[in-house]
Parts: structure tokens; C-alpha cells; sequence
């Protein structure tokens, strides 16, 4: 019989797993692709991203 | 009062793409689902890119972002533009994800066991117990005070612990047929695996 701590540790580690996981994918490319969006915008100095507002 | 200092946008640039390994884990986590999730970080992104001069310089993107993300995620949901739900693809892909040292099958059911919590609960268990927060900087980014945040966390563990060990999850986290054996004895068993 596992100790309620044991559990408890082991518990967060597989948090904690699940969570890495997920940073060591790739990024997708339609991120990929917003990200060299933002790139434009910023050379021809655009605001039309700004217009989103903010949450 | 004077105006933060703000980065250069390619530096701001920089620091956002460093954070949206995070912000994909944390709002997979939060939503339960890979699509969900991706469009949650694309619509994060814009938000921050909008927002760059209210980022002041020195402070934490990761958590800046967090913010915005969550923002997003619970308004959107109060709009039903996302649902909170268990995606069996996503726990599969979780399952054939490349992590030769973990059992994948198990995180399957621990995503399961996070899409039963309350919001609130989830979300302060993926800041604090995945995402390596204090219990101090994840109250600031679920704008509550710290020990809600706590008492957040502790229940969270408490009713995940208990979900999981008596492997009872509800038709809407359900993605699967029955289990052979509780979810945390999966968890313990493949941590056990890589624990020192």
C-alpha cells in the first residue's frame, strides 16, 4: 500500500510530465506562421494587429 | 506617472516565442484539447502583440501571457467559443508522444482526471503542480489571492487523487472504454519508472 505522500509526490510528477511533454513538440506552422505575420507587421510598422484590443 | 519601459519589438518577439511552449502546455492543459489549445496560444499571441507597450521590460512574459491566455480561455468559454472537454485524439496523441522515458498511457488518464476539476481547480493545479509556479505568482495570474490559490491547489489534489485512484471519470471526460486498473496506479506505476 502506497503512502497517501507517496502518492501525493508521484502524483505531481506526472503533472509535472505531462506539462513537459508538451515543450518539446515542434511548433505547428500555422503559429509558425503568425509569428512571421507579427514580423511584418513590425518592418512596415502596421497597427492593424493593434485593433484586437486586449482581454 | 511615467511610462513603463518597454521592450524593442524584436525583443519583445523574442520573449514571446520563447513562451508559447508554455502557453501550448498550459492551455492543453486548461482546455483538454490540442486544437482548442493552438488556437487559444494564436489568439494570446495577437492579444500580447497588440498589448507590447503595456509589457513592461523585466517582468515575466511566461506569466504576462498566462494571463491573457486564461482571460481568453474563460471568456470564450462564458461565449461557448471553447469547451472544457476530454479529446480522446488529443490523449492519444499524448500517447504516441515521443517521451521514451514515460508511460505515456498514464498522463492519457491524468488528462482525464484534470477535465473532471472545476476551472479554478485545474487551472491553479497546472500553474502550481505542472507549470512550477508559487503559489504567490499563480494568484497573480489567476487574479486571486494567495491562499485561494492555495486552498485552490489542495482541493484540486485532493479530487484528482480521489478520481484517479478509484478510476471513476464521468461521460464527459470519458473517452475510453473501462479501465482494467485505476489511472493512478497507472500514474504511480509509470512514474516509478523514472523516479531517482
Amino acid at each position: 500500500m502506497k503512502s497517501k505522500d507517496d502518492m501525493q509526490q508521484r502524483l505531481g510528477l506526472g503533472l509535472k510530465n505531462m506539462y513537459l511533454n508538451v515543450l518539446d513538440e515542434p511548433l505547428p506552422d500555422d503559429i509558425l506562421t503568425l509569428l512571421d505575420q507579427l514580423d511584418v507587421d513590425d518592418e512596415d510598422d502596421s497597427d492593424a494587429i493593434r485593433s484586437d484590443g486586449n482581454e | 506617472m511615467s511610462k513603463p519601459e518597454a521592450l524593442s519589438p524584436s525583443q519583445f518577439k523574442q520573449q514571446l516565442t520563447e513562451a508559447i511552449p508554455h502557453l501550448r502546455a498550459f492551455g492543453r492543459s486548461l482546455s483538454g484539447d490540442r486544437d482548442v489549445a493552438d488556437d487559444l496560444v494564436q489568439d494570446t499571441l495577437l492579444k500580447a502583440w497588440a498589448a507590447r507597450d503595456r509589457f513592461i521590460a523585466g517582468t515575466s512574459m511566461r506569466a504576462w501571457t498566462f494571463v491573457i491566455l486564461r482571460n481568453t480561455f474563460f471568456s470564450s468559454m462564458r461565449r461557448k467559443k471553447f469547451t472544457a472537454n476530454y479529446d480522446e485524439l488529443v490523449a492519444e496523441r499524448i500517447l504516441s508522444a515521443p517521451a521514451p522515458q514515460q508511460e505515456p498511457l498514464h498522463l492519457a488518464d491524468l488528462q482525464r482526471g484534470l477535465m473532471e476539476l472545476s476551472d479554478d481547480q485545474r487551472e491553479a493545479i497546472i500553474l502550481v503542480g505542472a507549470g512550477g509556479y508559487s503559489y504567490e505568482e499563480a494568484a497573480d495570474i489567476a487574479n486571486c489571492a494567495v491562499g485561494t490559490m492555495k486552498s485552490r491547489v489542495s482541493r484540486a489534489r485532493k479530487t484528482l487523487e480521489s478520481i484517479l485512484e478509484e478510476g471513476r471519470f464521468t461521460s464527459a471526460s470519458d473517452g475510453h472504454g473501462s479501465l482494467t486498473t485505476t489511472a493512478l496506479e497507472n500514474i504511480i506505476g509509470a512514474v516509478e519508472k523514472i523516479a531517482p
